[in-house]
């Protein structure tokens, strides 16, 4: 331990065997020297967001007030009068979409390397889970500004639930806390966000972590055994970090230069035209809108979600190399441009 | 001789350092209490709703404010914050003096300790009668 502060180091050496503990936990893990690449920083990038969420959530928390009366303006309070409040409302609501952004780029890459073969089967499953929360993250976060459009979004959103055969009411009336969204609503999708959600993401990230460092990661699909590692610290996460810097001052910019709109406070008795989910419900909006019977549907989605979680043990090939398989490669595509193009359809519908 | 890893660690750990001390001031700055309101309060109480040997709380400058108008129809006003351990004091119509609920310390109308534990006098506040309004602060 050198650099700046040899004293201290050695000083917390001697006390707790930090080095030690390094050295078995970070630098003496490797990782495929081939798995290093910018695709491979993106389940770091999505960890990395997902703290800055945590921080920049608990410092909402100061200033929120979760309760209809108050929410609102207890938003644009922190928006507009406390210091800095603007730059970590906006790190906050644009983290969401970056997280959300990192953590499908990271599976698409798994998917795309077949890095869920074999014996990483429980590296997708925990991931497609961890991408699910993600969401339902977001969802839930989305109602706590109270303006009209997340008041109004999140009407719709739990209002698709009423079209689940037999118990369709009782879901929507549970996930409200009412007939309508209301004060019940916001207390319940407060408690989803800050607390339930958080914990159960980061329950689920430790046993992820614990999978993917129990079978080692996967790597490119044409990477032999034995091939060089490279060390995980700090060498792979000064890359990681790198890639979140500079992300980050993206951010910083757009926070500074596309600030959010201000919006009316959510009133229950008008409903602004054109409501819409945010861009990561879009396709999935989208399709309940164009397939009929909406219990249909949802058993469709509800299908695919299915399929997405369970599928290393429905791909049985042993093969890796996605391109020796073009009928999966030509689905896999026109899959992910279905959903693009349910997406933009959705946007512009 | 310095060598290059130890510079790349050292610009590592500045970098880092400056990144943290940044963070940090953006944190302390969000965190820091935001004043509330302070001069843009004015007590409005017409001077006349106060009688002989009654008393009133108010919020003055954001801080809780007693104003008591004595048997001889002068008024006083006090800050309402016990000096013992911060407590909110009650002007006792009947004992004509200022009480503290939680110790029991006792103050007379300017404010000087008459028992208990508080170990400071109450701190007057000025207090004035404008166009038939009770005024407080400084202009008064």
């Amino acid at each position: 331990m050198s650099g700046l502060f040899p004293k201290t180091a050695s000083w917390l050496e001697e006390r707790i065997g930090l080095g030690d503990l390094i050295k078995r936990t970070l630098t003496g893990y490797g990782i495929p020297a081939r798995a290093t690449g910018l695709p491979f920083c993106l389940g770091g990038l999505a960890i990395l967001f997902f703290l800055s969420q945590l921080l920049t959530g608990i410092l909402l928390l100061v200033h929120y007030v979760p309760t209809s009366a108050g929410a609102f303006h207890s938003v644009e309070r922190i928006t507009l009068e406390v210091p800095f409040g603007w730059f970590i409302r906006g790190l906050h609501s644009f983290g969401a979409t970056t997280m959300i952004i990192a953590v499908m780029l990271h599976a698409l890459r798994v998917f795309f390397f077949a890095e869920y073969k074999n014996p990483r089967e429980l590296h997708w499953v925990t991931g497609m889970i961890l991408l699910l929360l993600t969401l339902f993250l977001a969802f839930s976060g989305y109602l706590l500004p109270w303006t009209q459009l997340s008041y109004w979004g999140s009407t719709v959103g739990t209002e698709t639930l009423r079209d689940i055969p037999l118990i369709g009411e009782q879901c929507v009336q549970l996930v409200r806390g009412g007939t309508n969204v209301g004060e019940p609503t916001l207390h319940r999708f407060f408690a989803l966000h800050v607390v339930i959600l958080p914990l159960a993401f980061l329950g689920l990230f430790g046993i992820h972590i614990y999978f993917v460092r129990r079978t080692g990661q996967g790597g490119p699909p044409t990477i032999r055994p034995g091939e060089p590692k490279y060390p995980f610290f700090p060498n792979h996460v000064a890359k990681e970090l790198l890639v979140f810097a500079i992300v980050l001052f993206v951010l910083t910019l757009l926070i500074i230069f596309w600030p959010e709109v201000r919006e009316e406070p959510a009133d229950p008795f008008n409903t602004p035209k054109h409501i819409k989910p945010e861009w990561y419900f879009l396709p999935s909006y989208q399709f309940l809108k164009i397939v009929s019977p909406k219990w249909f549907a949802l058993l469709l989605q509800g299908l695919a979600v299915m399929v997405l979680v369970l599928w290393p043990f429905l791909d049985r090939s042993e093969e890796r190399d996605i391109r020796k398989r073009p009928l999966l490669l030509a689905f896999s595509i026109l899959a992910i441009l279905v959903v693009l193009g349910l997406g933009v359809w959705g946007h512009y519908s | 001789m310095v060598d290059r890893r130890t510079i790349l660690v050292s610009s590592v750990q500045a970098c880092g350092l400056a990144a943290l001390a940044s963070g940090g001031y953006i944190t302390a700055n969000y965190l820091a209490p935001i004043p509330e309101g302070l001069g843009e309060e004015e007590v409005e109480i017409p001077a006349e709703r106060l009688k002989p040997g009654q008393g009133v709380q108010v919020v003055h400058k954001g801080k809780p404010t007693l104003i008591i108008r004595d048997r001889e129809g002068e008024l006083h006003a006090l800050t309402a914050v016990c000096t013992h351990l911060g407590c909110l004091v009650k002007w006792n119509e009947d004992a004509e003096r200022i009480e503290c609920p939680c110790h029991d310390a006792t103050f007379a109308l300017d404010g000087t300790v008459l028992g208990g534990p508080a170990p400071k006098p109450l701190p007057k506040v000025p207090v004035g009668v404008k166009e038939g309004m009770i005024q407080l602060g400084e202009k008064t």
